[in-house]
């Protein structure tokens, strides 16, 4: 009989993380002839949020599940690295700063069990709102709506009003103006329908780019015959590339989508991403606290190896 | 064990289990975990895992919090005069009509229903103000409660609701949409369910007291009686179209409102409070803890892959469009048995929304047509959370309050297939206006 | 005889304590979405912590109170075959009992694996990595205390049915009024 795994998403199928695990599954079965199935629960459907996902298959409750970094916050400061504020702003930086985070990850996975499989982008983070943010002055009662710790020192930090709120309420306060922005990647407000609700503006920043890992239960993983395991990680590598390429092309099509349903455009100056970057100034050292003596040492690495390209 | 079978085995064993007498919530775990060793042939140490997980996740979520205020809101309304002045004022307007306030419960339902996107804690809410009131005046409790379990369901179709949000994130259709889509829906719902009792009660004028026609100097002088919760109303009603308070913190403002209204009126106690609030800590944690412990269960469902491969398998028969929603219909009504609305819904649409687009339904309307089907689960057995409300409630069993509130699930049945022959009803709304 | 009414007095104070906390908790969750609003409207500010501390709190309420539910009738269950077999006490008891027997047994193997993620958040110093910082293992600990009350209460009633200090609990239906 085929084995039989089941792999945990939060996200829809029609999003982006939900396309890559859609086509990693797909490959699984067609390279091990079917003796692997991974049904993929997408949407949460298994009942399991992605900040469950590590201990989840830590313990094995799930072989395998696909987890933004950012959603691993208070596991490990490694793990956040890849969502502070303008460390990363474009896909290659992200794919630069992914590779070499790879062995830190698996070091610090291998005390739990498990170890990273590929990972896919999101496309890069920008401010969602009624008119342009363009300029300091532009972030002045703007009430954005922010997820995490660090997004929300930064936009403290630069003058704009951090709103806390979950993705649920996010759209009806931006009907009834309870908020006027939203930080988040061009896909995320392209795929809630912002510009209907009235958020026909959106400035790419490149406030960070998410990264989101598939990770695999190690035990599970060794159980597999060897000729298995050498299919799951081949379907991996593909789906990595996949995936990255898919945001790219997807970042042209959204430019594509946005000119349709009218929404403003707006490169920001050089001058207003230096004010922004120093605005994360104060979140980035609390991560450093956070980490630990070696912080600046890792930032170094991939201040080099982006500088190297 | 192949998935019918286990399916099979599953449901006898629920029968089994609950029939006993096992405490429902712990029967939900036992199903599960027997469900996930036998079908899925899990170990215990894995089972473990996925119970205590799954089961802290669904506890943490913010968004019921809505229920514990609601019911409190609802405990202090009871203790005021609130309800009874609530009564007294409806009763001139109501009287001519056969079933008299027996509407109130139909009336109340939808007015809360504008405020609060929960079906339990619409039920909750109203049959803490409306049960005790009608049954002290000699109406028929089955045709109370029934109208209850049933009228409480409007809470997922008139907007704000949480279903329609979930539904509009996974099939990426705009929210406001959907909530201008449950509007005209949800007024023919409660316009079946009045009908429905105003026949009822022409056959049988004794389901509801006589009582003598009021003209209108007593309509007139009634509206005092109605002032307090017209202004509740219209207090959070107003908090959320301000963009002051967002859906899910109305039930704070709700709250709030009341507490202040009782302290004005002199009519809030110290004892009182710690009264309601230890009365709504115990019903709460009933209704919570079945609610964590029914998460697990459609856990333990999603493991067994059977809401994902019976999709698919409806999906590989080809069907005529409305053979389509006919066969998903049936298969809903089931799912809905042992599954929460929301379950099913982020099982299901997946698999089954490009199915129904491709055979040529609006993604809007076929999400109207979803909440109808969660409706029906909400008064379902085994898992029919509004059940669960009324028995907590009023001590009835769950076999009479299922046989009351039948007659209303065949009403949301037959306004499904109306939807469904018309889906101008429910398409018509969003777009005029949006 | 002692060890058991001690047992039971136990279970019976942390069960009010466990719902008293339960009634904190809700008036906590009040008070932290008025603040939020009070500071979103008034003051173009937020707690940054409101959605998280109020699920812990929704998940104080759902089960701190659940011994209390318990030991006065207040979860629900399926009377049909206790209220059928209501003119044989033996059968009766020898059902309440398999009842008991199986909750302590699931409940306890929850209990058990909750334990385990409380042990695992304390030891590993896992927070919530937010703006509140709060170490996981406190509010996953409120839920384990609730349960574990909850099977000490379960565990008290089985043995007064064995002890026969205890009625069984079970209301009689449908004639019971409106509250
Ligand atoms: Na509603
Ligand atoms: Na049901």
């Amino acid at each position: 009989a085929p084995v039989k795994w089941d792999l945990s998403s939060e996200y829809a199928p029609t999003s982006l993380p939900g396309r890559v695990d859609a086509y990693f599954a797909e490959r699984v079965k067609a390279l091990s002839k079917g003796e692997l199935d991974i049904t993929v629960h997408f949407s949460g459907a298994l009942g399991f949020k992605a900040a469950d996902h590590y201990t989840a298959v830590e313990d094995g409750a799930l072989q395998i599940a696909s987890t933004p970094f950012n959603r691993m916050n208070g596991i490990n400061p490694i793990f956040e690295l890849q969502s502070l504020p303008f460390l990363q702003s474009t896909l290659d930086e992200a794919e630069t700063l992914d590779r070499l985070l790879r062995p830190f990850y698996d070091n610090a996975m291998a005390k739990n069990g498990q170890f990273v499989l590929f990972t896919m982008p999101w496309t890069p983070q920008g401010f969602w709102a009624k008119k342009p943010v363009a300029s300091e002055e532009d972030l002045k009662g703007l009430r954005v709506r922010v997820v995490d710790l660090a997004a929300v020192q930064t936009m403290k930090a630069a003058g704009a009003d951090a709103i806390q709120l979950s993705w649920a309420d996010t759209l009806p306060a931006i009907s009834t103006g309870a908020i006027n922005g939203v930080l988040t990647s061009d896909d995320g407000g392209l795929s809630a329908k912002f510009p209907e609700s009235g958020l026909t503006a959106f400035s790419p920043v490149g406030f960070t780019v998410g990264v989101e890992m598939v990770h695999v239960n190690r035990e599970a993983f060794e159980a597999l015959p060897a000729g298995m395991q050498i299919v799951l990680l081949t379907a991996a590598g593909e789906a990595q590339t996949y995936g990255w390429a898919l945001a790219r092309k997807t970042i042209a099509d959204n430019i594509e989508k946005m000119k349709q349903q009218g929404v403003a455009i707006s490169e920001p100056a050089p001058t207003f991403k230096d004010y922004l970057r120093k605005s994360a100034a104060g979140a980035i050292d609390d991560w450093k606290k956070r980490f630990g003596p070696q912080a600046d040492m890792v930032i170094e690495l991939y201040t080099q190896a982006v500088q190297a390209k | 064990m192949d998935m019918y079978a286990g399916s099979l085995a599953v449901f006898v064993l629920m029968f089994l289990f609950l029939g006993v007498g096992v405490w429902l919530f712990v029967g939900f775990l036992l199903l599960s975990v027997v469900g996930l060793m036998l079908v899925v042939g899990m170990d215990i140490p894995r089972i473990g895992a996925i119970m205590s997980q799954i089961m802290w996740r669904s506890a943490s979520a913010w968004e019921l919090s809505a229920i514990p205020l609601f019911i409190l809101m609802g405990d202090i309304i009871f203790h005021t005069d609130m309800a009874r002045r609530l009564f007294r004022g409806l009763a001139p307007w109501v009287n001519h009509i056969p079933g008299r306030l027996l509407h109130a419960n139909i009336g109340g339902c939808t007015l809360f229903s504008a405020i609060c996107g929960s079906s339990v804690a619409t039920t909750a809410t109203i049959a803490k103000i409306t049960a005790g009131e009608l049954r002290t005046r000699g109406y028929d409790q089955d045709l109370a409660l029934g109208s209850l379990a049933g009228a409480g369901t409007f809470g997922l179709m008139i907007p704000p609701s949480i279903n329609m949000i979930i539904y509009g994130v996974l099939a990426e259709v705009s929210i406001a949409k959907m909530f201008a889509a449950g509007v005209i829906p949800g007024l023919i719902l409660a316009s079946l369910y009045a009908g429905y009792i105003i026949v009822r009660c022409l056959i049988n004028p004794s389901l509801a007291p006589a009582s003598e026609r009021a003209g209108w100097p007593e309509r007139l002088a009634s509206l005092i009686d109605l002032m307090p919760i017209a202004l509740l109303i219209l207090i959070v009603l107003g908090s959320i179209y301000l963009g002051i308070a967002t859906p899910s913190e109305s039930a704070a403002m709700g709250l709030a409102a009341t507490l202040a209204m009782a302290l004005v009126t002199r009519q809030l106690s110290l004892p009182m409070l710690v009264r309601a609030l230890m009365s709504t800590a115990r019903t709460s944690a009933m209704l919570l803890s079945l609610m964590a412990a029914a998460s697990f269960m459609s856990a333990a469902m999603g493991y067994m892959h059977v809401p994902q491969d019976v999709s698919m398998a409806i999906g590989q028969l080809d069907l005529a469009p409305y053979m389509l929603i006919l066969i998903l219909g049936l298969f809903y009504v089931l799912l809905g048995c042992p599954l929460d609305g929301i379950s099913m819904m982020v099982m299901s649409v997946p698999i089954v929304l490009p199915l129904v687009v491709n055979a040529g339904f609006d993604p809007i309307w076929f999400g109207v047509f979803l909440i109808v089907m969660a409706e029906l689960g909400q008064v379902t057995p085994p898992v029919g959370f509004n059940l669960f409300v009324l028995q907590g409630m009023t001590g009835f069993s769950m076999a009479r309050l299922s046989v009351a509130a039948f007659p209303f699930f065949l009403l949301m049945c037959a306004a499904g297939a109306l939807f469904t022959v018309f889906p101008q009803l429910v398409t018509w709304l969003p777009n005029v206006l949006f | 005889m002692l060890a058991v009414n001690g047992l039971r007095w136990l279970a019976r104070l942390l069960s009010l304590a466990g719902a008293v906390g339960a009634a904190v908790a809700i008036v906590l969750i009040v008070a932290v979405i008025l603040v939020e609003v009070v500071l979103r409207t008034l003051f173009a500010t937020s707690t940054f912590m409101s959605d998280e501390l109020v699920g812990y709190l929704v998940a104080a309420v759902g089960f701190l109170p659940l011994g209390y539910a318990f030991a006065t009738g207040g979860i629900l269950r399926v009377n049909l075959l206790l209220n059928m077999v209501q003119a044989r006490p033996r059968l009766r008891m020898a059902i309440e009992l398999g009842c008991v027997a199986a909750t302590l047994a699931v409940v306890g193997l929850l209990v058990w694996y909750l334990w385990g993620n409380v042990a695992r958040q304390y030891t590993r110093g896992y927070t919530s990595g937010t703006m509140s910082g709060i170490p996981q293992w406190i509010p996953t600990g409120v839920m384990l205390l609730g349960i574990a009350i909850f099977w000490l209460q379960v565990f008290v009633y089985g043995l007064g049915l064995v002890t026969s200090t205890e009625r069984l609990l079970v209301e009689s239906q449908d004639e019971t009024a409106v509250t």
